[in-house]
């Protein structure tokens, strides 16, 4: 765990070198993918506590209104949850594809409809389409990487079986 | 998921979505300021530092990526170094003309306020258009000053902590800047596009721009001074709908590789 924890650390830093983009929190995507992965790995506590420090830490070092990516970042996975209630997601190809579309969604809201409301910045539609496709291939990496770490074996084992 | 798991989850998301709500109405009203300072204070060296390597990675990156063309590249800014160099002769004569006559007719020399250096620590430019700076109200500066480096404009403070404060970029689709062209004085309004291109338009029919002309601030109703570069032409259309003319225009500096920059103080 604390390897692939390393190596997830190195990576956002070589992305934040290599990208010369604002800090490492400035990959909302990348929270908001984390987030939801933890999520769905049944990791509920860490997820929740992580996401709110993490949300107003980026908010108060980016200078975002305050709550802005906390906000962005639950109301997708107040929804997800509601559906997951509903559906029971257990299937490995259902939980990525929530990931994906609460990930989505946390990108539309924090980008586009949060602007619109609050009149906070310019719709920038290339830069939000960019960050969609990243947060979809980082989703997939992360996925396998945590599936590895945080999944029993038994219900990985479960899982390959269905 | 058990009813009371879901019942118990579905609290605490409501929770933080009602906090969330109430720290943007705290924020809105600037009751909490505060806390963006103290981030400021403890996060500012550390980001200052992070990036100016990460210009340096930039660099030693984009270096790899072109040294098949740097050979190309170091020809041309040869010829156009010698070209510069009988500009910047000719320009020397013209200050002094300038500055004479200024002197005489009793027009300042300088842009009116105050300047303050400040330091780049940090860009969202392919987000939002904007950059971070370490300067903020404790140095003075106010929502609205201009930010400049050099004789070219960079961009307006848009929101302003104790100690850092956020730009928004000249490149920002919504910075409707009224410009000027520099050889023929076409009047028209500039704002951002994709990428490092920005869209004069409003010029009207009878104006002339010229592909390769270098498009500066009118400063006729705009918080940006006169005179100050935004770039250069690049093409002009014609917009049949309304019978104006647009040009793009290429802005002639990297954004992204900024270090230091100059806030205009008491301008807005």
């Amino acid at each position: 765990m604390v390897i692939q924890i390393v190596l997830i650390t190195i990576s956002i830093v070589i992305l934040e070198l290599v990208s010369n983009e604002i800090i490492l929190l400035q990959y909302f995507n990348f929270l908001v993918i984390l987030i939801n992965l933890l999520y769905w790995f049944r990791r509920f506590n860490i997820a929740i506590i992580c996401s709110f420090i993490a949300g107003i830490l980026l908010d108060l070092i980016v200078q975002n209104p305050l709550g802005k990516t906390t906000f962005s970042l639950f109301i997708p996975i107040l929804v997800t949850t509601l559906f997951d209630n509903i559906m029971q997601v257990e299937s490995r190809v259902n939980r990525v594809a929530f990931s994906l579309i609460s990930a989505t969604f946390a990108i539309f809201i924090s980008e586009v409809l949060f602007k619109l409301i609050f009149w906070d910045g310019e719709i920038v539609l290339v830069a939000i389409i960019k960050e969609m496709l990243y947060s979809g291939v980082l989703l997939l990496i992360l996925h396998i990487l945590l599936e590895r770490v945080l999944m029993k074996k038994e219900e990985r084992s479960l899982l390959r079986k269905r | 998921m058990n009813f009371n798991t879901f019942k118990d989850r579905m609290l605490i998301i409501s929770i933080v979505l009602i906090v969330s709500v109430l720290l943007l109405l705290l924020d809105s009203i600037g009751a909490i300021g505060a806390l963006y300072d103290i981030t400021a204070l403890a996060t500012v060296p550390l980001r200052v530092e992070l990036h100016d390597r990460a210009i340096k990675v930039n660099d030693f990156l984009g270096i790899i990526g072109k040294i098949s063309l740097l050979q190309e590249e170091n020809d041309k800014l040869k010829k156009e170094n010698t070209k510069l160099f009988e500009e910047i002769a000719t320009l020397k004569e013209l200050r002094i003309e300038n500055t004479n006559l200024k002197k005489q007719l009793g027009i300042p020399e300088k842009i009116e306020g105050e300047i303050t250096q400040a330091r780049v620590i940090g860009n969202a430019i392919a987000l939002n258009n904007s950059i971070q700076i370490n300067v903020g109200e404790s140095n003075d500066v106010s929502q609205g000053d201009v930010v400049v480096f050099g004789k070219y404009a960079i961009g307006i403070v848009q929101r302003v902590e104790s100690y850092n404060s956020r730009i928004s970029l000249v490149t920002s689709p919504t910075s409707n800047i009224p410009v000027r062209g520099q050889k023929n004085r076409a009047l028209g309004l500039i704002a951002g596009e994709v990428g490092n291109t920005m869209r004069m338009s409003n010029i009207l029919p009878g104006e002339i721009v010229e592909e390769g002309e270098i498009i500066l601030t009118s400063g006729v109703e705009s918080e940006f001074p006169s005179g100050l570069i935004i770039g250069k032409v690049t093409s002009i259309t014609k917009n049949p709908a309304n019978a104006t003319q647009e040009a793009e225009v290429e802005i002639q500096i990297d954004l992204s590789r900024l270090d230091y920059v100059y806030v205009i103080r008491g301008q807005s």
